[in-house]
Formats: C-alpha cells, sequence, structure tokens
C-alpha cells in the first residue's frame, strides 16, 4: 500500500501530469470566481478533452480543477457577497460582513488556510476510511438520507435565534425550501409539478439564481445606499498582514476546523447529501460552539469562526465524496458522478479494482487533490449487452440516423443532425435501468439511474421553429452547437441530457 | 389580537403550504406525497407561528438570529431615494434583456451604468465596457458556445 502510495505521487509528480494539474487549476479558479457555472459544469464540459490523456493526468486535470473551484468560490461570497459557487453560500454571512468591516485579507486568509487543512483532513480519510465507511455507505438509503435532511434543516434551524418561537419560525424556513424543491418535473413519475405554465421551471429552480437573489441583490441595494465602497470609509488594511492573520486564525480554532473538516467528510461520504449542506451545517456547529448568548451575537456581523467553520467542510467534503464513488462506483454528488464517468471512459471501473489493481491511480487521484486544493466509449459498445432499454434504443435510433449519412462525424458533445422528422421534443422520464456497459474490453452490469429526464429533440428547423427546448426548459449543458448556427431548414435529431445527473449505481 | 408586519411573512408560508397541498391533491400518489410531506408541517408551523404573533404575548428573545446586517446609519429619505435607483437600474437590466438578449444587454447596460450613475470618464466606461464583453463573448458564446435567447425585439424582427 506505501509503494502504491508513492507511486501515486510520482504519476501526479511527472511533468505532463503536473502541468495539467496545474491548466485545471487554472480553469478550475475562473470557473470559481464566476457565479453560474458549477463546477460539476466544467467538469462535464472538460470530459471530452481527457480521452488522449492517461488516468492519472486526466484525473490530476479534473480534480484539480474541481477542487479549486470549490474553494475560490469563497472568494467572491468574501468581497462581493455573491457565491462564486453553491456550495459557497454560507462564507457569506460572516465572511462578506468582514471585508464590510476592512478586514477582507483575513478573511481571504482564514478560508484559504482552513480549506487547505480540510483538504488535508479530506484527502488523510480517504487514504484510510476506504475498509472502513463500505457498511455505512451501503446502508444508506432514502429514509437514511431524508433524516439526515431533517438534521441539516435543525442545524440550520439553530441559526434562527434560540427560543422555541425562533425554531418555529426555523423549522418552517426549512421546509418552505424543500417545499420550493419539489418545483419541476417529479423525477419519478415525469408529472410536472408547480411549474405555473412555464417551461424554465419544468427543471426546477436552479440553486446560483436563489442564492444570488437571496444573498447578492441585497447587498448590491445596501450597497447603493450607502453610496460608499464595500470597506466604506475605512482605511485600507495591509493585505499580506490580514491575509497572515487569517492564516493564524486557522491555527487559534484549530479544533474548530477539525471538527468542520469531519463535519465535511462525513457528509461528502454519503451519495447524495451535497456541498451546501456540509458547508450550511459546519456554519451552525461554528455557532452552536459560541461560548455564550454574547459570544453568538458576533456571528453575522464578521467573526472569523464563521469562515473558518465553511470553509474547512467546502474542501474536506471533496475527499469524502470520492471515497465511496472511487471504492464503490456510488458518486457523492453530481461532480462525482462526471468524475465516474470518467473512469469508465478510461477503462477504469470503480470498486474493489481501484484499491487493488489500480491503487496507484486511486492515490494520484488523492495527491492531485491534495496539491491543489483513447478512445472514448462508442455508443454501440454501450449497447452490447442488451438493447432494450430506452437509452440504447435511442442511441440506436440516433445512431442509424448518423449510419445514413457517414459523411458526418458524431460530434463529441452527442449532437446528431441527420434526420428529416417532423417538429417536437420528448423526454424520457427520470428512471432506473440495468444496463451492460462496455468501455474497450472492460464490460460491467449497471444500473443506471438517470435523476432527471433526457430530452431528445427532433425537429425540422426553420425560422419559426428554432430548437431552443435545453436552455428554456433549464440551463442544462448545451450539447449541441448555437442554433443560430443551425441553416433554416437544415433537419437534426438532437440529444440533450444532464451529465452531472447521469448517476451510475 | 395586534396584527404586525412580520405576520405577513407567516401569512405568507401558510398560503403557499395551503396553495402547495391543495395542487397536489389531483396528482398521482408518488407525485404528490414530497409537496405533502413538506406541505403539512409548514402548513402547521405556519399556522402556529401566526397565532402566537397574533395573540401570543412578546417574550424576550434568548438568542438573537444569525442573519445579514445591513446598513442603518442612512437617512431614511436618501436611503429611500437611492434604493428606488438602484431597483430602477436592475429592472432595466432585466428589461433590456428581454427586449435585445443577453449578449446586446450587458454592454449596453454597463457603459450606461458607468458613465451615468457612477460618473466615469467616457474612455474609461468604454475600455471597462470593452474588457467586460469580451471577456463575456469569449467564455460563453466563443468558448462554452452557450447560445443565449435572442431577444423580444429580434424576434419581431426576425433578424
Amino acid at each position: 500500500m506505501f509503494d502504491a502510495l508513492i507511486e501515486g505521487l510520482f504519476l501526479v509528480l511527472q511533468w505532463k501530469a503536473f502541468s495539467l494539474m496545474m491548466v485545471g487549476m487554472g480553469l478550475g479558479f475562473i470557473v470559481g470566481l464566476l457565479p453560474g457555472i458549477g463546477g460539476a459544469a466544467t467538469l462535464a464540459l472538460m470530459l471530452p478533452f481527457i480521452f488522449k490523456m492517461s488516468p492519472a493526468e486526466a484525473f490530476a486535470f479534473l480534480l484539480g480543477m474541481h477542487a479549486v473551484a470549490a474553494t475560490t468560490g469563497d472568494i467572491t461570497s468574501i468581497l462581493f457577497g455573491v457565491p462564486g459557487e453553491a456550495i459557497s453560500a454560507a462564507t457569506v454571512v460572516d465572511g462578506y460582513p468582514m471585508a464590510k468591516k476592512g478586514e477582507a485579507g483575513r478573511a481571504l486568509g482564514a478560508a484559504l488556510m482552513s480549506s487547505l487543512v480540510g483538504a488535508l483532513i479530506g484527502a488523510l480519510v480517504l487514504a484510510l476510511a476506504i475498509p472502513i465507511v463500505r457498511p455505512l455507505v451501503l446502508s444508506f438509503g432514502s429514509p437514511e438520507l431524508f433524516m439526515l435532511a431533517m438534521v441539516g434543516i435543525a442545524c440550520i434551524t439553530s441559526l434562527s435565534g434560540l427560543g422555541a418561537r425562533s425554531q418555529i419560525r426555523g423549522f418552517a424556513t426549512g421546509f418552505l425550501g424543500l417545499l420550493l424543491s419539489t418545483i419541476g418535473q417529479d423525477r419519478q413519475s415525469g408529472t410536472l409539478r408547480f411549474d405555473m405554465g412555464l417551461m424554465y421551471l419544468w427543471d426546477g429552480l436552479d440553486l446560483v439564481p436563489v442564492l444570488v437573489g437571496i444573498f447578492a441583490i441585497p447587498e448590491i441595494i445596501d450597497l447603493a445606499v450607502r453610496g460608499t465602497a464595500i470597506a466604506g470609509d475605512r482605511q485600507p488594511e495591509n493585505l499580506q498582514a490580514g491575509v497572515i492573520e487569517g492564516i493564524k486564525d486557522t491555527f487559534r480554532h484549530f479544533w474548530l476546523v477539525v471538527r468542520c473538516s469531519a463535519v465535511g467528510v462525513f457528509i461528502g461520504i454519503l451519495p447524495g447529501a451535497g456541498g451546501g449542506v456540509a458547508q450550511w451545517v459546519a456554519y451552525a456547529h461554528a455557532v452552536q460552539s459560541a461560548k455564550d448568548a454574547k459570544d453568538r451575537e458576533r456571528f453575522g456581523k464578521g467573526d472569523v469562526r464563521g469562515v473558518l467553520g465553511p470553509g474547512a467542510a467546502n474542501n474536506s467534503k471533496e475527499g469524502g465524496e470520492l471515497i465511496p464513488t472511487v471504492a464503490f462506483g456510488v458518486p457523492g454528488g453530481g461532480a462525482m458522478g462526471i468524475l465516474l464517468g470518467g473512469f469508465l471512459s478510461m477503462g477504469l471501473t470503480p470498486g474493489p479494482d481501484m484499491l487493488t489493481k489500480h491503487l496507484p491511480i486511486t492515490f494520484s487521484h488523492h495527491r492531485a487533490f491534495v496539491s491543489c486544493r483513447p478512445e472514448p466509449s462508442g455508443q454501440g459498445n454501450l449497447c452490447a449487452g442488451r438493447t432494450d432499454h430506452p437509452l440504447c434504443t435511442l442511441l440506436g435510433f440516433c445512431g442509424k440516423l448518423h449510419g445514413e449519412r457517414p459523411n458526418r462525424r458524431l460530434d463529441c458533445d452527442l449532437h446528431l443532425r441527420f434526420a428529416r422528422l417532423s417538429h417536437g421534443a420528448f423526454w424520457l422520464a427520470a428512471t432506473a435501468f440495468r444496463s451492460r456497459l462496455c468501455v474497450r474490453e472492460t464490460c460491467r452490469d449497471l444500473s443506471l439511474y438517470i435523476r432527471k429526464q433526457i430530452w431528445i429533440f427532433l425537429a425540422h428547423s426553420s425560422r419559426g421553429h428554432r430548437p431552443h427546448f435545453a436552455h428554456r426548459v433549464g440551463h442544462r449543458l448545451s450539447l449541441y452547437p448555437r442554433a443560430t448556427q443551425q441553416k433554416a431548414g437544415e433537419p437534426w435529431c438532437g440529444l440533450g441530457c444532464d451529465l452531472a445527473s447521469v448517476f451510475f449505481c | 389580537m395586534r396584527f404586525r408586519l412580520r405576520s405577513c411573512f407567516s401569512l405568507l408560508l401558510l398560503i403557499v403550504a395551503a396553495y402547495a397541498m391543495f395542487s397536489a391533491r389531483r396528482w398521482s400518489f408518488k407525485t404528490s406525497l414530497f409537496p405533502f410531506a413538506t406541505g403539512i408541517p409548514l402548513f402547521v408551523l405556519a399556522g402556529t407561528q401566526l397565532i402566537l404573533e397574533l395573540f401570543g404575548k412578546d417574550k424576550a428573545v434568548r438568542g438573537p438570529a444569525v442573519e445579514l446586517e445591513f446598513s442603518t446609519d442612512v437617512d431614511p429619505a436618501v436611503a429611500r431615494k437611492r434604493v428606488a435607483g438602484i431597483l430602477a437600474w436592475i429592472a432595466g437590466f432585466i428589461l433590456l434583456v428581454f427586449l435585445v438578449g443577453f449578449p446586446i444587454a450587458v454592454p449596453v447596460f454597463i457603459f450606461s451604468y458607468l458613465s451615468l450613475q457612477s460618473r466615469v470618464g467616457w474612455w474609461l466606461s468604454f475600455t471597462l465596457t470593452a474588457i467586460a464583453w469580451l471577456c463575456f463573448y469569449g467564455l460563453f458564446q466563443w468558448l462554452l458556445h452557450l447560445p443565449f435567447e435572442e431577444g423580444f425585439i429580434q424576434s419581431l424582427l426576425g433578424i
């Protein structure tokens, strides 16, 4: 095992893997700063680029990008009060008030250092915990996840103040959040709920616009009311001294950072819980660790502990999420689901093999994760085992159309433009079905769970019938070129699916 | 009974929960299960909260809520004027996006805001707008190929 650990380290330190990791980190930095483009979406966009890389290079690139995106989301949360990522929202509560007090450097230092400590703890747990967590992960079903959601709401409720009335208000708001999450298509039956006749709501409420509405718009208005810079008329702090002070804060409250990292790891291990839950539970824990009511009053007004807790959980949960992904092929979250797709396309089957035959590759992930904080699968192979389930029927259908025009290559973004069919759209309801997935020579029976619907567009495009469904429906990835490039009258068949939503169980 | 402004929020939650359950009654069991599972507790909690606010005695809060803090040191009349101004800009931006689409609305808005509201010089406004537009176009249109909806005016004119 130790040999594999060293081998994994050297795999990542090879110049090509290391350079690709740096490129990934650069991309992740930009993505993390921009609200609206999530780390998971970027991972999906970057998947086609990994096919010619070796597994160690590919995962250094992808994990470097993903880990940095999670961290840099905190930067905009602190500086502007706008969460760069959905999982950076909790940092706004105390990070932005610190910036308003002229302590932006201190807040940034604290967030980045606690993220590093969280990442180290997450990676350590990743390296040690794989044999231990198997029964835990496999015993978690819907009831357990529901109870975890209730625990999360209970933790967040504690932020609404002490006393019975505050608790009632907090729980009511928590249930309102759960109710709002039911907007959109029911994933089992396909029935539309609370869509108000708007196609935009078919895919539910996207978290980033909601967070921007809750956090950023009030802050923008407040900034306009004050009519000053974010830090007001205060003397600008010495940035370097502030950052060093933030780093020192991490070690002043080291056990809080460790506890919040543990919260992040635990929630990361559980499939489906998500990074937002980890950050808020960690923030609630930081608030609950206040000594008394007076100490508690400091939270929300720029207390550094309110930055340290979420910052630590933000990165430690990445290590936690990798555990079930690597060991059991059960992704801990949407981004890990995409990473799992990357595993399969590299010919690596997640599961026991990753802990025996491919152990150096597994350790290279953990190294890539700590450091930063070729051939694609053919569609024919996908359906090698069975052809009677909806996805294979669909791929067979589109493949047939593709075969009729062999001079047109299959775009890597799954776009096909060869059909002369009537205009329309339909979708496969979110469902689970079994498939035999073959990548190169490795075949495996898989249960495919599609968390959201797959859309199928059949169109005979013309000026009046432009296929804009995917973008109206809900910001899913564009899997075909711009509609404006579509020549009028050119028929096409498009397959649109949210890559982040396709889970291999 | 004392009806205060904060009771409006509880009333709103009550209405939302009632509407959710009313809509869910038509759906199949599986579809309506989650709206009912969350709507019923929300209805009960919001109702309890509303009753306590209307008829209960005011109790001293034992611990404050953790929430965002906003400025209180600006004269209310000035604050109202500034809020109206910034809301008008936000509404104008949304209207602009609807009318001409995102790719045109972004540079127009940035240039207008910088030159008219922030009183930045023309050349600086132009330069910053160009940089913002290049980043915007380069990332979304050129690199990611993420098309935006065309505006109402373009649809109307068939451009």
